[in-house]
């Protein structure tokens, strides 16, 4: 695996070349990506359903599904125009201290468990699944908003604030093909 | 008794607010009330999330107590995974 997911993201924001895209996936083209790709690993197809599921409740549509394959292993997109976590988060009163804190702080604190906007509980737990897929896998993801991402590789947690806003959710996992089963 | 999840909530049981959710949950609290074994077949089910099962077995739970869930509740085929973590969360936590 050689390009790093904050290429992948810097590049992704200018153009969407080399990504075969779904706009709008709905979970039925999802579960036929899953099964055309004949990818093995259903935590993923949960976990990707999950933060499906997320963009709808927030952005109330279906997200857009980009994905690459390449000679060892696929890199995932998901991209939404929703509210960033960084608005969603605060509102949870036992959370009400995130407000104004640096987006990259913020999406750290989400691939936590049971880390919502709701706070109640089983709430919270796309990111932190993502989060203990990546582990269980030994894969990559990268999750930004707003204007910061936190990404996480061999299960060290990266943050990084962005010099600019780029007014949607976007995030990239990347799983060699041992890991899905392939 | 068998409970087919798909005759009621469709091929994609992920969203909290399925439509056929709170039918399975009537029927089951039926169920539970009379002290009678459940299995809840997944068959046909392309998706199960999380979230869904956080939906239909925790209130469960509250209202009949994580024991009775666990021995009169299961799921055919065995859930794996995350959903069957999610299963397991949710019981500890409402159990406190």
């Amino acid at each position: 695996m050689t390009s790093s997911l904050e290429n992948i993201l810097k590049n992704f924001l200018i153009s969407k070349d080399g990504f075969v895209e779904v706009r709008n996936i709905t979970d039925s083209q999802l579960f036929d990506f899953y099964i055309t790709q004949t990818i093995k690993n259903n935590n993923l197809l949960v976990v990707l359903e999950e933060l499906r599921m997320n963009s709808i409740e927030h952005a109330k549509s279906e997200p857009n599904f980009f994905f690459k394959k390449e000679s060892d292993h696929f890199v995932f997109i998901i991209e939404d125009n929703g509210f960033g976590i960084h608005q969603t988060l605060p509102k949870n009163p036992k959370l009400s201290d995130t407000e104004g804190r640096a987006s990259s702080s913020i999406l750290r604190l989400a691939l936590e468990e049971s880390i919502s906007g709701t706070g109640l509980q089983g709430r919270g737990m796309g990111l932190y699944f993502l989060s203990r897929l990546i582990t269980e896998i030994d894969g990559e993801c990268l999750v930004a908003s707003d204007s910061g991402f936190v990404s996480k590789t061999n299960d060290i947690y990266t943050e990084k604030d962005l010099l600019i806003d780029i007014k949607k959710n976007v995030i990239i996992i990347k799983i060699n093909f041992k890991g899905l089963g392939l | 008794m068998i409970i087919n999840l798909k005759e009621h909530s469709g091929e994609f049981c992920t969203a909290r607010k399925n439509k056929g959710l709170s039918q399975v949950i009537q029927i089951l609290k039926m169920a539970l009330e009379k002290n009678e074994k459940i299995t809840i077949s997944t068959t046909g089910v392309k998706i199960l999330t999380p979230s869904y099962i956080d939906e239909l077995i925790p209130p469960l739970v509250i209202i009949f107590g994580s024991e009775k869930i666990k021995q009169l509740v299961s799921f055919s085929p065995p859930l794996t995974g995350f959903i069957l973590e999610q299963i397991d969360r949710g019981i500890k936590n409402r159990s406190r």
